[in-house]
């Protein structure tokens, strides 16, 4: 057997098992689809759900051993930081092949493409956490790129459904672009694509040269394009609008946190020296995401655009608590006690994810659970008056996701909204902290605003009612975490804490 | 010598890459962009990587180009009209972007004193073909597996949009 590295294949193959599985499950999927006659159309989704489970098996049990593991010649790492991601990819993807499923099914017929490509975004997703090269980083965010395009342009037949795919796919295209002329401008300066050879190279700098801050910079434009961040957000309403609401739910929550758990592990490699240079430019950015998303959301009346600016401020928020992380890189006061403040940080952001994910799928669930079929969706805000007579179990679980997103207790959104205000505090950012705090205010007028339709308004002929009993199943699931993790966040919080604290210290 | 050479790949690559983006018809710009890669197989062969510089010429300027032109000409493209006057736009963008691509060349020169200090860029084996199968399959053996699963889900995409309606299963 070949040597890559010193260790040999076998080991480290079991080691990348998760990604082999979901990679063969992904191919699986097709061929079953080509070559089986006689499939119904639950077939292919429960393959796919039980795929998605192998993954989580083999995620769970391939990596017991915590240790910090470069793979392939520093290709990959096999850390605790990607095990925690890669839960929560596998998870995204679970609720996201159960909500298109129950909604295929009434739809009456399916899509056979739309399964591999989930599974593959997924594998995209994964190994852009676990990337430590910029070889790898670069081709994960276009698998997971290019299957989204696909999926986002998936409504065939619907104009909106392929301007947002053709949109999202021009506008993607120019930011890999910006993302790939950072990453080589890069690898002149440091003289190697290895994050191990790039962080040598730059601990070694006394100050960060201009090449180096012009190659950061076009990096985080390519970041900032896949988190939705001003100014790079123009995409974000017509395409979350345009897509079907289940590949919205996926793409807000799976593709974003890839984006900014990559992004929180690049910051890391060039914290030292270039914390200085990130910190100003990252500090306009955030204030002005999160108060645009929320003056944005105020005046949308469908819900999906709202939901699409209210995930542009949660991006602001996000970028909130990677800002109390770079602060302790920066040569004043924080520094004494650089290792509290940022794992205080990076733990918030891991736990903002996590609940974001939970919130914010649970509520493009229950878009998906009300729409009737994949022409008409369930996106106007006054067709939901009257919801809380007509489907109490789904108007209740929309009701705590919204709350969960305003950040009102007892939710997983107040609980992560207090540890990334608690952690941007600790780094002596008061300031930002009252502003997020301003922000949420903001936000608590438009997610009312439907609650408030759901209860207060009687309902009308043309109001939306229900549809398959798993989709509402897995949503009502959801708020219950989403309420479960809010009154006893203490395990994940500390599980988020510890897989940062081993990934940066 | 090098750099001189270098310079000259490079700003022949610049101009006609600009011309590419810049034609009015749609055959004109293609055979920009032959020329174009041409001349990065020039900047390929001056890295000591001649396995790619050849590579580049195969594959890039000869294949995929010659199937370019065959679709383009296949579908008529019409020579776009001259609508400069109507959309200052692309003047101005025509007047902004080369010297914006330009200034970031030039930091990056100004920055490192000259190409030759881009150290790192020089690569630690000739690029041979036995160098390049070598880095394939074992440094970048991970990286060579993930663009198969790119380029899987590009085709897959490409069929599941660019199916006519008739044909769609669920019509």
């Amino acid at each position: 057997m070949t040597n890559v590295a010193g260790m040999d294949l076998a080991t480290q193959l079991s080691a990348l098992l998760p990604y082999l599985v979901l990679a063969a499950g992904g191919l699986l999927v097709m061929l079953v689809d080509a070559f089986v006659k006689s499939l119904r159309k639950e077939h292919l989704s429960m393959l796919s759900l039980l795929v998605l489970l192998g993954v989580a098996v083999a995620n769970f049990t391939g990596s017991m051993s915590l240790s910090d593991r470069t793979l392939l010649g520093g290709m990959v790492v096999n850390d605790q930081y990607s095990w925690f991601f890669n839960m929560l990819f596998v998870a995204v993807a679970l609720l996201t092949v159960t909500f298109a499923s129950g909604l295929y099914d009434r739809d009456g017929h399916y899509r056979a493409e739309f399964y591999p490509l989930v599974l593959f975004a997924t594998l995209g997703m994964m190994l852009l956490v676990a990337a430590t090269d910029l070889m790898t980083l670069f081709l994960a965010l276009e698998t997971m790129s290019l299957s989204v395009y696909v999926l986002v342009a998936g409504n065939r037949g619907s104009l909106r459904s392929s301007e947002a795919g053709f949109k999202y796919l021009i506008m993607g295209a120019f930011a890999s672009a910006f993302l790939l002329m950072g990453m080589a401008l890069l690898y002149g300066e440091t003289g190697g694509t290895s994050y191990a050879m790039i962080g040598d190279t730059i601990a070694g700098m006394n100050s960060a040269s201009l090449l180096l801050k012009l190659a950061t910079g076009l990096i985080l434009i390519g970041f900032g394009f896949k988190i939705a961040m001003v100014p790079f957000h123009m995409w974000t309403p017509d395409v979350y609008e345009g897509a079907p609401c289940y590949v919205t739910g996926f793409m807000a929550t799976g593709v974003k946190a890839a984006a900014v758990a990559a992004l929180l592990r690049f910051a890391w490699l060039t914290l030292p020296v270039l914390a200085d240079v990130w910190f100003p430019v990252l500090m306009v950015l955030a204030v002005v995401t999160m108060t645009y998303g929320n003056l944005v959301a105020l005046s949308q009346n469908s819900i999906k655009r709202m939901l699409a600016y209210s995930s542009i401020a949660h991006a602001g928020y996000l970028l909130m608590g990677v800002l109390a992380y770079l602060q302790t890189g920066r040569d004043i006061g924080v520094a004494t006690r650089a290792e509290e403040v940022g794992v205080a940080a990076g733990g918030a952001v891991l736990f903002y994810l996590v609940g974001y994910a939970l919130m914010n799928l649970g509520a493009f669930g229950i878009v998906t659970y009300l729409s009737k079929d994949r022409k008409h969706e369930a996106d106007t805000i006054d067709g939901y008056a009257g919801l809380a007579q007509k489907r109490p179990v789904a108007a209740a679980s929309l009701a705590v996701f919204l709350f969960s997103l305003a950040g009102i207790p007892p939710t997983v959104g107040f609980v992560g909204k207090f540890y990334i205000f608690d952690a941007v505090v600790k780094a002596d950012l008061l300031p930002l902290a009252i502003w997020g705090v301003v922000n949420s205010l903001l936000s608590v007028y438009y997610y009312l605003r439907v609650i408030m339709t759901m209860y207060m308004k009687p309902a009308e002929d043309d109001s939306y009612s229900g549809g398959s009993w798993e989709t509402v199943f897995a949503a009502g699931v959801l708020a219950l975490m989403v309420l479960m993790l809010g009154v006893m966040p203490g395990t994940l919080s500390q599980l988020a804490r510890n897989t940062f604290k081993f990934m940066a210290y | 010598m090098e750099s001189i050479l270098f310079y000259l790949f490079a700003v022949l690559m610049l101009g006609s890459a600009v011309m590419t983006v810049t034609s009015r018809s749609a055959v004109a710009a293609a055979v920009w962009l032959v020329f174009c890669f041409v001349n990065a197989a020039g900047v390929f062969a001056l890295l000591s990587a001649p396995f790619l510089a050849i590579l580049q010429i195969l594959i890039y300027a000869g294949a995929i180009m010659v199937l370019f032109l065959f679709v383009i000409m296949m579908l008529q493209g019409p020579v776009l009209p001259d609508e400069r006057e109507r959309r200052p736009w692309s003047r101005i963008a025509v007047l902004v972007l080369p010297p914006a691509s330009a200034a970031v060349i030039l930091i990056a020169w100004l920055a490192r004193g000259g190409v030759t200090a881009f150290s790192g860029a020089q690569p630690a084996v000739r690029g041979t073909a036995e160098a390049v199968a070598e880095l394939l399959l074992n440094r970048y053996l991970l990286a060579f597996e993930l663009i198969s699963v790119v380029l899987l889900v590009a085709i897959v995409g490409a069929m599941a949009l660019g199916r006519r309606k008739e044909e769609l299963p669920w019509k």
